[in-house]
């Protein structure tokens, strides 16, 4: 399946190959950033270094937490999303280190 | 008496506990991160028993990546010059537990006896989630205890909790977590490196092994060096701390709380029903998209800038003739002596200038209360923090910066829901960029004088409107110009990092409001009011002495004058006498020491049009710069007005223009200098209230005034250079 439809929505500096590997059949990896509106995916990475990262893990993104993005602000804004049971709002950037795993049919039933 | 600390993560209702306990007049916002000082009020329990309520920070973790975090820190160790806390009630969002439990981990490892107060049951209930609090304790051996501290539900429970830890520690010890080997490995090494520094802790039995040890070897190492300097560096190099972020000792800590608490939460909290989709989400369907959000921010933020900017005139004009005619009575009754000029002048025309902040000031704050209690103005953030981000600005500077184009003074105070400092400083330094309402007299003057006669543009538009127009969107430009170089200079550091918590919609509470109404109002009245009237007098005084005006030789004279020229009783008799009153008044301000100023900056100002005269009107418009239409009425001798209307302004400005101080051009550089330079003693002093030192209003007034300097100066010259005048 084409995992381009997803990605469009967010231009990162992170080159997309990179980001996505086709990790399992029954899975497919991506960036927080790239995963579509609803969609539930599971924290595989927190890939930021650093105080930011730290807080990030702080706030629950440990791997396997489920993780939902809810909604995009508009012109390029943050993501809201839901991790746990906790709405959080993230900027792109922050969204772009995070990695996520979604079961392909989820995904591609989206895209 | 029980030293009693509240602690939690933001937005979990810990406000609202401390006020139901103690009854006392903080703050309670829907906005998190609201708590930033910290507080302390007095409880009496049921049993008589008396407790110090202590109010810390909100915050998610106690690693001290904020201010919030590390002044918690700091009180439940007992490096602030705080009592030893008996006990710490955590609370905790029963919504949001694995979350809250991070915390309570985390203050329970710094070997505090804890209570959790589960906060919020009725609406995790009604999310579908069922709460086994045996299963709780159980795992954590702590009190857990229910709570809506909204209605006060709970609170008898808590006392009783609190009194039985409070008897026996032991009660409120939560068993440590399992430790990783990177974790126990980093232990052994810090231990001995922290005794050697003099950080002890006694094991006293069923506490966690070494209390604060865990919290050193994760905390921040800038932060470990404030509080003991080279520790940090020297922690930094003995902890393993390996390259890959993933096994880094901090996040190994984190992951094992965390696989600890899921462990715990997958039997203690079961998903009864799926949550129904709330108010909340609903509503944000709406308000948070894309098209339909941005036209509703939109239109709120319309709401309240013509709020701010029309509906408090009324208001302000009701202000503005009390003082008025309050200085008209002091006139009439008092006797004519210094005392009477130093208290009208100075003493009353400082209290008018602060007073006259206040009805925009309330209309503003009444606007960002509804906004904030609603639970708008988290997302108001959410929806423009792109855009501001562009210039290093965060979404939150956006409601401040707005309301500055109605006067810097609120919107200086209204950063306070920021947050961050550094994002807070920098939003503080432009906004007094936003072209107020206190410029219009400004560039009513110029435009009626040198402008009212020119041709409309394209057939319609006043040329003047535009240059007006003109002057808004050089003041907002230089702005974002600004910030974008503050945040590689002065205000350094890549700003917050957008986390962002939405809280649910609510029906905003009038006592809340007007709580935070009056004390928006009274901090401003008491604390900006003394420094505005201060240098009112200062002003006046300058503008006063050397009192001396016309010579009474050369005033009987032309006295003798007008009285053998104009029959007595006549209107030419008076109208003479009054000539004579001005030209007296206009000699007084030009010995003055400020006259004397203005003349000596004249070379300063030349290159930007300007003379001596306006030099006076600079230098005394330094206090308030619309002070600047009647100080130019007295030097050019069209007698000052209390109140400035625009056709008073106009008629100022046009004697100006006969006199050949003003021209299109110097009219245009003078209406820029006014756009950029800070002359407002108002803003000054609330910089200086708000950032805490001088350091940061002096920084405001070099930076704007040198930028102003050199803008007219660019245009003045520009122009001239052009061939224009």
């Amino acid at each position: 399946m084409d995992s381009s439809p997803s990605l469009a929505l967010c231009e990162s500096a992170v080159p997309v190959a990179d980001v996505v590997e086709r990790a399992a059949d029954a899975c497919m990896r991506l960036t927080l950033c790239a995963l579509p509106c609803g969609v539930t995916g599971k924290v595989a990475n927190v890939l930021l270094g650093g105080s930011l990262g730290d807080r990030l893990v702080e706030l629950g993104f440990t791997n396997d937490a489920p993780v939902r993005v809810l909604r995009r602000a508009p012109f390029g804004g943050p993501l809201q999303l839901q991790i746990r049971e906790f709405v959080l709002s993230l900027r792109r950037d922050q969204a772009l280190s995070i990695v996520v795993v979604v079961p392909r049919d989820d995904a591609a039933a989206d895209a | 008496m029980l030293e009693v600390a509240l602690t939690g993560n933001p937005n979990t209702g810990k406000t609202t506990l401390f006020n139901a306990l103690t009854g006392s007049r903080a703050h309670v916002g829907n906005y998190p991160g609201i708590t930033i000082e910290h507080r302390d009020g007095v409880h009496v329990a049921g049993n008589g028993t008396q407790w110090r309520v202590h109010d810390l920070p909100g915050c998610y973790s106690l690693t001290a990546h904020s201010p919030e975090e590390e002044i918690a820190h700091h009180a439940l160790t007992g490096r602030l010059d705080e009592p030893e806390f008996d006990v710490v009630v955590v609370v905790l969002d029963a919504a949001n537990l694995s979350r809250n439990l991070l915390l309570l981990l985390q203050i329970a490892e710094l070997g505090k006896p804890v209570v959790a107060a589960l906060n919020m049951m009725d609406a995790a209930r009604a999310s579908g989630l069922e709460i086994n609090l045996l299963a709780l304790r159980a795992a954590l051996h702590c009190p857990f205890v229910p709570l809506i501290a909204r209605t006060g539900e709970g609170i008898r429970a808590l006392e009783d909790a609190v009194h039985a830890v409070a008897a026996d520690a032991a009660l409120g010890r939560v068993p440590e977590t399992v430790w990783p080997s990177e974790v126990r490995e980093a232990m052994r090494v810090a231990e001995p490196i922290l005794h050697s520094v003099g950080i002890t802790w006694d094991s006293a039995a069923g506490t966690p092994q070494n209390p604060e040890i865990l919290w050193w070897i994760a905390a921040d190492p800038e932060v470990a060096d404030r509080i003991l300097p080279g520790l940090g560096a020297q922690l930094l190099q003995a902890l393993p701390r390996a390259a890959d972020p993933q096994r880094d000792v901090r996040r190994a800590m984190t992951v094992a709380r965390y696989r600890r608490i899921d462990e715990i939460l997958t039997r203690a909290v079961r998903r009864i029903a799926n949550p129904p989709e709330s108010m909340s989400d609903r509503i944000d369907r709406v308000v948070l998209h894309p098209a339909g959000g941005a036209l509703l921010f939109c239109i709120a933020m319309a709401i309240l800038f013509q709020a701010v900017f029309l509906w408090a005139q009324p208001a302000i004009d009701v202000v503005n003739s009390m003082m008025s005619f309050v200085s008209d009575a002091m006139r009439a009754h008092l006797p004519d002596n210094l005392l009477r000029d130093v208290l009208i002048d100075g003493v009353l025309a400082g209290v008018g200038g602060t007073l006259v902040f206040l009805p925009q000031i309330l209309m503003l704050f009444l606007g960002i209360a509804l906004l904030e209690d609603t639970g708008y103005l988290a997302r108001t953030a959410f929806l423009v923090d792109r855009v501001m981000a562009r210039v290093g600005l965060p979404g939150k500077a956006f409601v401040p910066l707005l309301s500055s184009f109605a006067c810097a003074v609120p919107g200086i105070m209204a950063t306070r829901t920021m947050g961050d400092r550094r994002d807070r400083l920098l939003t503080i330094l432009v906004a007094p960029l936003m072209s107020c309402s206190a410029r219009l007299p400004v560039y009513t003057l110029v435009t009626a004088a040198v402008f009212a006669g020119s041709a409309p543009v394209f057939g319609f538009l006043s040329l003047g409107g535009l240059i007006v127009a003109a002057m808004y969107l050089l003041g907002f430009v230089l702005a974002l110009l600004s910030a974008f170089v503050m945040r590689r200079t002065v205000v350094r550091g890549g700003g917050a990092p957008l986390m962002l918590e939405m809280p649910p919609y609510r029906w905003p509470k009038p006592r809340n409001i007007a709580r935070a109404l009056w004390d928006r109002a009274r901090v401003f009245l008491v604390q900006t009011g003394s420094v505005i009237v201060g240098l009112t007098v200062v002003l006046w005084a300058l503008m006063t002495f050397p009192r001396m005006g016309l010579e009474p030789v050369e005033r009987a004279r032309l006295e003798a004058v007008a009285e053998k020229q104009t029959a007595a009783g006549t209107p030419e008799r008076k109208q003479a006498m009054t000539n004579i009153d001005r030209q007296d008044e206009r000699l007084r301000l030009e010995q003055s020491v400020a006259g004397r100023m203005g003349k000596l900056i004249e070379p300063l100002i030349a290159p930007l049009g300007f003379d001596w005269r306006i030099g006076i009107g600079l230098i005394g418009s330094f206090a308030a710069r619309e002070v600047l239409v009647p100080i130019m009425g007295q030097v050019y001798g069209r007698g000052s007005q209390a109140d400035i209307d625009d056709r008073y302004a106009g008629d100022v400005g046009q004697t100006m223009a006969n006199a050949g101080s003003l021209t299109p051009l110097r009219g245009v550089s003078l209406m820029v200098f006014f756009a950029i330079a800070m002359q407002c003693l108002s803003t000054v002093a609330t910089v200086r209230r708000e950032t805490g030192n001088w350091r940061w209003p002096v920084l405001a007034i070099v930076y704007l005034n040198s930028l102003a300097w050199i803008v007219s100066m660019a245009v003045y010259q520009g122009g001239r250079a052009l061939g224009w005048s």
